[in-house]
Formats: structure tokens, C-alpha cells, sequence
């Protein structure tokens, strides 16, 4: 397979023409090597995401294997919006970013991270930033900036580029700004999933939590408001307060697999619906470059990532057989040519169109946009803290 | 022909049947225009794109399929439903950072054997048309959910493409929603208020025949009309021959002018009874399953095969479709002793007995559900005289010649019975031999179903079912 270096000239022909995208198909193993136990994403109730695929066995003949979903397209989506993130924060590269700042909130028995626009579940349409405000102490939602970006559309998105290009690649839909539920709506670009392939399922887990001090069970202990305990005097056993050796048992025992498959696709035809007007004008020149930004971006995302590693939860963390390899889908039937590119190359093009974009006369905010809770929502995230800590027992911060 | 392909980019489709809990797939005909026609509205497209929609529209009969086999993605454990909870975000009050609530949410999806599907109009678009739907095409980036990503084209007029799912309503096990003249405007009038659309227009599809090279076909077209019951009190297999003798009647009846073919009467026109193959009216119980206790939860009509399209359209189509071509319900009836509504099914997941392959899937091995009337009694004192009339009523059957027969008095399958619990068959006349017996054959090959023998089989006696053995794949 012939593997070529994907330069800006050749993204931006491929956003201008008629290919359907980019597509990388990567096989990975557990960290252990292969066979090792993995643990997939579960769902509601526990569950496994189970399907069946045919493949070709090592006899050559073709046969149907158990598949289990290890990392949903929603999962990987906030993966590479994380792993863009990590890259800001080496300062290795530059986004536009709106960023609520918990710092200053008083009364918090947890410190609550700042949130970016990277990491609020919708995005630039998110309930945090909606209910945030200016350092003037205008609410976010009222602000010229959702003012400007609630009324885009594929017609005119040059207000979501500008400010949060990301929900481009990853997907937005405002909905709680216009009534009837629907609002500023873009699909998403980018298309990624993890599958095990040719599973054999772990059926039950037993285990032991073997406590270090030797806890009696003899002993009873009597639980106290405060969360304290009083020894000798209760009916309460230690290993309901967790002390003890504790038993667990689990049918989510884990997964072997020949192999796993991360698929993933940065749909061009998406991006190519997506129109950017700047004062009112708008050129097919200005539509391509920003396009072309967002393309770039998405395989930055998907490079990045892979870079970051495939560390997906505990006891899941994988690793690529080979390097990612990326073929673009264009004309049916036909060979696809193939690219390669690293964390410092795919970067490097990013800027390399967004320059060509600044010089079309495309920007985007070059300044991290900082908000600040609403008292309101910070009185939230303080109660709720406390709500939680009630429930388990512990005192107040009062 | 016009051919259009879809390759689905990630190998999956993720689409739902509206129920948001099952997946849609193969792609309606009517969801592929709906993605075409909103790639027209979201690019603003040109009257020539316009033009080609209305083209595809104006089309007399809907597209057949070409499509890959599939496997559904489920939740581990077969009762639970596969959702996952995703962060509302569309609440009017503030919304704690830690409490936000969550909503289940499912995400249907298929796993496609092979990634490209194809839609086949019979009629061949006119260039302009044709211009116009390749660039309409390079606009679609998605059927069904955002992460559905497809690549799309016009193939090649050229090209020949194998439909797997054919357009017909009268044969169809399944309907697909469709287009028809008007869609367009319709969806640009919903596009433009901003709501989501919903389109009404259905038409039956039924699997190609498509007989891998060791079959033996039988006698029946294997493409059963099959008759969901919708109401009626529950009837066992011992009342097959009234079930069977009331449908026959009722498609006799619906005939217009009483002119019934030979084909669906089994009556020459002299009204001798005919000696070709025509029309069986056939019972589909519940068998064959821990619990099954025979009773009947459909009817079939099977056809003989080769009886060309137009001819069943006469012949069946007052029983099934109103003056207005809309399907209609069968009644069955029996004086004061039961009444049963019986509608054509089209389900996508109806229950075993009510599905095609469950009576037709070729097999080696097929057992007796309702047990076999033979031609003539045995002697007693020929040993295997059974077995030997049995054979012959295959080959009276037109069906080859098992290279083993088993007569026995229960069916294997649970739920069929012993064979002294069926009435005797006495059509015909009481002299006639009215000798039944369960029978088990296994052929040297696969035998394309549906297999019925013996002097009943007209009227359900003699049905047989396929059975799997061990080292060969399970029809569940």
C-alpha cells in the first residue's frame, strides 16, 4: 500500500471535490497483548453492546464471530475533543475556547474544574455556558456571542467557527433556544467506534476486598450522624462501612478478543454543507478554507488521540497493531489513495489552514473567552455538593 | 435502469423504525428520497436537482433492493433493551453541575454483512436527470442518524445490479414506506415550517428466490401468502380442515363472476379435480418450541409455482385488496361456532410461525406437522407397505425421492401431536383411505419448502416443517 505525506494542497482539493471523506481502520490489542482481558463500555442495566460480523477465520473460510462494542461514537467524539485539549494545554495548539472558571467559588467542598467548551456534553449550546456570564456580568445567553452563533445554520456558521469550530466537527444542535425544540443544528464529521472482534465473554467475576487490619466481623460497631462509629456497642457489621474482607461478584467479568477495530470517518460531504458568510458576503473561495480548517481539525482530533493512547477505562487500555492510516473515499469502485500523518504533522496543517483561511478572510477568536458561574449556579454546584455529602454521612462545611 | 448505491462508511446503519427502540434496515425507499431531498433543501440545490426528485418520484413502481445480510446490535442479555444515558441539556431552569439528569436514549443500529446498498428503478432516467442525481448524491453524507455516514452515487446504467428485495405487493412478506408523486412538495412544505416529516405511503417487498445451486425446488412457489389472525378464538390443529376449507371458500367467493382458474381451485374445467399442481390453503401453528402447543396462529395460501404475476393479481386479488387497492382482511367463519380476522403480514419481526423461511428454508430434513394421508391403506402383510405408499406420495407430490422415511404415530416437533388427534381426512368420500401417520424424510439434498404430501395436502393435512441436525445451522 502506498502511503503518502497529506499536505494542504491535496486536503483542500479533496474538500473542494466530491470525496465522501477520510477513513482510518485500526486494529489494536490490550496493553497485556493479545488475548488479554479487556473491559467494554456497559449500559443501562449492565449490559454489553453485542453484535455479529463475518470474518475470515485462519483456514481461509469465512465465519460469523461475536463482536461487543468497546467505545461508542459518543465516547470517542469527547476523546478527541480531550485529546485537542491536552494539545492546547502543552500549548502545542491553538483553538478558540470558552471556558467557565469555577476558581473564585466560594464554599465548595470539591474545587470544581474549569469547563471548556471542549468539555461540556453540547458543546457550545451547553447548559453551563448558557447559564455563565461575562466578567461584565452579562449572561452568556443574552451576549452578542449567543446572540450571534443561536442564529446559524449550514447557511451561516461563520459565529460557531469563529468561537467554538469543534461543535463543526463534532456536532451541535441548540436546542433550548428557539421554541419548538429545534435550533442552530449541525451533523456531525466525525464517525468513530470501537468493537471487539471475536469475543469470548469472561462470564463472572469473584474477588475478595482482603482487609489489611484483619476487621472482625464479630466486632459490631454503631454508626453515628457525623459519620464516626461507636466499637463494641452496634449491630452494624464492619464490612457495612467497609472495613473487612468484603466478596463481590460480578457478571460483567470482561472480554478476550482475537482483535479490536477502531473505525473512523471525517465526513467531507458534511463539512461541505456548511457555508461562511463574513459581513454579510460570501464566497466559494472563504467556504472551502474554512472547510478545509475543519477538516484538518477532525483528523487532528482522530491523530491526536491515537497519540494520547487508547486508554478508555480501567482494565481497558489498548494499543495500535500499526500506525493509523488514512485512505480517502472518493469516486466508487475506486483505489483509494492512502495517508499518514503524526501529532506534530497534523497539527502543522491545521495551521497551515487556518493561515490560508485568516488570508481568505476567515478568523476565528484567537483569546480563550473566560466566564464565570451565575450565582445562581454556583449556589447549585455548593448545594448539590452538599446534598451529595449528606447522603454518604459526611458533616457540613458550615 | 437507474441504479443508485449507498456504501455505508462505517459498516453499520444506525436508523430506527420510528420506534427508537428497533433498527430500520434494509433503508426504506422513502428514507433514501427524504436524505436526497434534504441534501437539495440544505444546499439550496438547483431546479435540475428539483427535477430528478420528481423524476424518482413519478416513478409507476418503487425501486427494488439490493442489500447485504445483517445482524442487528443488541444488549448482552436478550430482554434488555440497549440504551444509554445522555445529558438533557434543553431545560428551562438552571440545571445543577453534578445532578444534571440524564435520558435514555437508543442508538438502533445493524451490523451490515458487506457495506453497499442499491435501489433499482426499472426506468431509465433521462440525462439531464441523471446529471442531476450524481451531484444530488455526492451530497448525502448520512442515512439515518448523524453517525450513519454513507457515500452515494448513480451507478451505471450499465451495470447490472441483483435486487435481493423486489417490489411486490402482492407476494411481499414485509412493507417498506415509499415515495410517490406529491412527496416533494411535501417535504419542502414540512422543511420549511422546521418540523420532521413523516411519510405514509407503503408497498409490499418480498426476498428474491434466489435457490442456491443444491437445492431442489418443489412444487409451491416458496413466496407464501401468509395470514396473520387478528382476532378469533384460538383454534388447535385439529380444526385445520375447517380453517383451510373456510379460506379456500372465502378466495372462491371473492372471485369476480365466479371464474375460478384452475390453478387456485385444483378443478379442471370440466370439474373434474385437476392434475396439475395448483393452490394449497395451509395452517401455521405454533410448533416446534419448548412450549408450543399447536394452536394455529396463521394461514397460508401457497401457490404452485411458474403461475405468472397477472394471473395471481386475478385470481387472488379480490381476496386480498379492496376495490381501491388498499389490502383488505380476510373473514373466516363457521356458522355460530367461530369468526377470525385474518390481515396480511408484513410485520419485520413477526412471530416464527408466520414467517416464510420457518416453512420454506430449504432442508434436508423435514418433519410432519399435521400427519400424512396416504393414497391407499397397506397391507398388512407387507412389512414396510407404509414406507413404500409413503414414497410414492412424494413422488405424487412432485418432490424427490427421500433417501430415508420414518412413519411414526407422534410428530417429533413439539407441539404437532400424536396423529390419532387430527380428524380424519374424509374429502372425497368416506371409502377413500383415511390411514394418517406423522412422517419424518431426509433427502440426499436440500429440498426447497414448502413440502406437503399426501392426500390432504391441499387442505393442510400432510405440512411439513424444515428440522435442523446436528452439524448443520439451526433455523432459529
Amino acid at each position: 500500500m502506498c502511503v503518502s505525506e497529506l499536505k494542504l494542497d491535496v486536503l483542500s482539493s479533496a474538500v473542494a471535490g466530491s470525496a465522501a471523506g477520510f477513513r482510518s481502520i485500526t486494529r489494536l490489542q490490550p496493553l497485556e497483548g493479545p488475548g488479554g482481558k479487556i473491559f467494554p463500555a456497559t449500559y443501562a442495566n449492565g449490559v454489553y453492546a453485542v453484535e455479529k460480523r463475518r470474518i475470515v477465520n485462519d483456514k481461509g473460510e469465512e465465519t460469523e464471530v461475536d463482536c461487543v462494542l468497546i467505545d461508542s461514537v459518543q465516547a470517542q467524539s469527547n476523546r478527541g475533543e480531550l485529546a485537542l485539549k491536552a494539545a492546547i494545554e502543552r500549548n502545542k495548539l491553538s483553538l478558540p475556547l470558552v471556558e467557565v472558571d469555577f476558581s473564585a467559588v466560594t464554599g465548595l467542598r470539591t474545587p470544581v474544574e474549569n469547563q471548556t467548551s471542549l468539555d461540556v456534553p453540547h458543546r457550545l449550546a451547553d447548559a453551563i455556558l448558557r447559564d455563565s456570564e461575562l466578567p461584565d456580568g452579562t449572561r452568556f445567553s443574552k451576549s452578542d456571542y449567543a446572540k450571534r452563533w443561536s442564529r446559524s445554520n449550514l447557511w451561516d456558521a461563520t459565529a460557531v467557527y469563529e468561537y467554538c469550530p469543534t461543535a463543526l466537527v463534532f456536532g451541535m444542535w441548540g436546542s433550548p433556544e428557539k421554541p419548538g425544540g429545534l435550533g442552530a443544528k449541525f451533523e456531525r464529521a466525525y464517525v468513530s467506534e470501537i468493537i471487539a472482534v471475536d469475543v469470548e465473554r469472561v462470564e463472572k467475576r469473584f474477588g475478595f476486598r482482603i482487609d489489611p487490619l484483619g476487621s472482625s466481623k464479630n466486632v459490631g460497631l454503631k454508626e453515628k450522624p457525623d459519620g464516626s462509629f461507636d466499637v463494641g456497642t452496634g449491630k452494624t457489621r464492619p464490612s457495612e462501612l467497609n472495613h473487612g474482607n468484603i466478596p463481590f461478584e460480578s457478571t460483567n467479568a470482561g472480554i478476550r478478543c482475537r482483535y479490536a477495530e477502531q473505525a473512523t470517518v471525517i465526513s467531507l460531504g458534511a463539512l461541505r454543507k456548511l457555508r461562511f458568510p463574513v459581513n454579510g458576503n460570501e464566497t466559494s473561495a472563504v467556504n472551502e478554507a474554512g472547510r478545509t480548517v475543519l477538516a484538518a481539525l477532525a483528523l487532528c482530533a482522530g491523530v491526536l488521540s491515537s497519540e494520547a493512547g487508547t486508554s478508555l477505562r480501567s482494565r481497558c487500555q489498548l494499543v495500535p497493531e500499526s500506525e493509523r492510516v488514512w485512505e480517502l473515499i472518493d469516486k466508487p469502485g475506486a483505489k483509494a489513495r492512502t495517508y499518514q500523518l503524526n501529532g506534530e504533522e497534523v497539527i502543522a496543517l491545521l495551521n497551515a489552514a487556518v493561515k490560508a483561511a485568516e488570508a481568505a478572510g476567515l478568523s476565528w477568536m484567537k483569546q480563550k473567552l473566560v466566564l464565570k458561574p451565575t450565582k445562581e449556579l454556583a449556589e447549585l454546584v455548593r448545594q448539590s455538593q452538599e446534598a451529595a455529602a449528606k447522603e454518604k454521612g459526611e458533616g457540613d462545611t458550615k | 435502469m437507474t441504479v443508485l448505491g449507498i456504501r455505508y462508511l462505517m459498516g453499520c446503519a444506525v436508523s430506527s423504525d420510528g420506534t427508537r427502540q428497533n433498527p430500520e434496515f434494509p433503508p426504506h425507499p422513502g428514507r433514501v428520497f427524504m436524505a436526497l431531498a434534504a441534501a437539495h433543501f440544505d444546499t439550496k440545490g438547483d431546479p435540475q436537482e428539483k427535477r430528478a426528485l420528481e423524476w424518482l418520484e413519478s416513478q409507476p413502481t418503487p425501486p427494488n433492493l439490493r442489500v447485504p445480510e445483517f445482524s442487528p446490535r443488541r444488549a448482552s442479555r436478550p430482554r434488555d433493551v440497549l440504551e444509554t444515558y445522555v445529558p438533557v441539556n434543553d431545560q428551562g431552569s438552571v440545571e445543577a453541575l453534578l445532578n444534571r439528569t440524564r435520558q435514555a436514549r437508543s442508538f438502533p443500529t445493524v451490523r451490515l454483512f458487506g457495506d453497499k446498498v442499491y435501489l433499482v428503478w426499472q426506468g431509465d432516467a433521462p440525462e439531464d436527470v441523471r446529471v442531476a442525481l450524481q451531484r444530488l448524491c455526492t451530497k448525502v453524507t448520512r442515512i439515518g442518524h448523524s453517525s450513519s455516514v454513507v457515500q452515494m452515487w448513480l451507478g451505471d446504467p450499465t451495470e447490472r445490479v441483483e435486487a435481493t428485495l423486489l417490489a411486490d405487493n402482492l407476494l411481499s412478506d414485509r412493507k417498506l414506506r415509499v415515495i410517490e408523486p406529491g412527496t416533494l412538495s411535501y417535504l419542502e412544505r414540512v422543511f420549511a415550517l422546521g418540523k420532521f416529516p413523516r411519510l405514509d405511503a407503503w408497498y409490499g417487498y418480498r426476498q428474491a428466490s434466489q435457490p442456491a445451486a443444491e437445492v431442489v425446488p418443489g412444487p409451491f412457489d416458496p413466496n407464501l401468502i401468509i395470514l396473520q389472525k387478528l382476532e378469533g378464538r384460538s383454534l388447535g390443529l385439529e380444526s385445520t380442515l375447517r380453517l383451510t376449507s373456510a379460506l379456500r371458500n372465502a378466495a372462491m367467493a371473492a372471485l369476480p363472476n365466479g371464474e375460478c382458474p384452475e390453478w387456485l381451485s385444483g378443478h379442471a374445467p370440466d370439474g373434474t379435480p385437476s392434475l396439475k399442481p395448483h393452490a394449497a390453503f395451509i395452517p401455521l401453528p405454533f410448533v416446534a418450541a419448548e412450549w408450543a402447543d399447536g394452536h394455529v396462529v396463521g394461514m397460508a395460501i401457497a401457490l404452485p409455482s411458474g403461475i405468472p404475476a397477472q394471473e395471481i393479481r386475478r385470481g387472488l386479488g379480490a381476496l386480498l385488496f379492496d376495490s381501491a387497492g388498499d389490502e383488505r382482511d380476510v373473514m373466516l367463519w363457521e356458522k355460530q361456532e367461530w369468526r377470525w380476522q385474518l390481515a396480511r403480514e408484513t410485520r419485520d419481526r413477526p412471530p416464527t410461525a408466520l414467517r416464510r423461511e420457518t416453512w420454506t428454508r430449504p432442508s434436508r430434513v423435514w418433519a410432519s406437522v399435521t400427519p400424512v394421508v396416504l393414497h391407499h391403506y397397506p397391507k398388512k402383510n407387507r412389512p414396510e407397505d407404509v414406507e413404500r405408499i409413503l414414497f410414492d406420495a412424494f413422488e405424487s407430490a412432485l418432490l424427490p425421492k427421500p433417501r430415508a422415511i420414518s412413519a411414526r404415530p407422534v410428530s417429533p416437533l413439539q407441539g404437532a401431536g400424536h396423529a390419532k388427534s387430527m380428524p380424519e381426512f374424509l374429502e372425497g368420500g368416506a371409502a377413500l383411505c383415511r390411514y394418517q401417520t406423522h412422517v419424518v424424510a431426509e433427502f440426499e439434498k436440500p429440498v426447497q419448502g414448502p413440502v406437503l404430501v399426501g392426500r390432504g395436502r391441499f387442505r393442510g393435512y400432510g405440512l411439513f416443517r424444515p428440522i435442523w441436525i446436528t452439524g448443520e445451522a439451526s433455523d432459529e
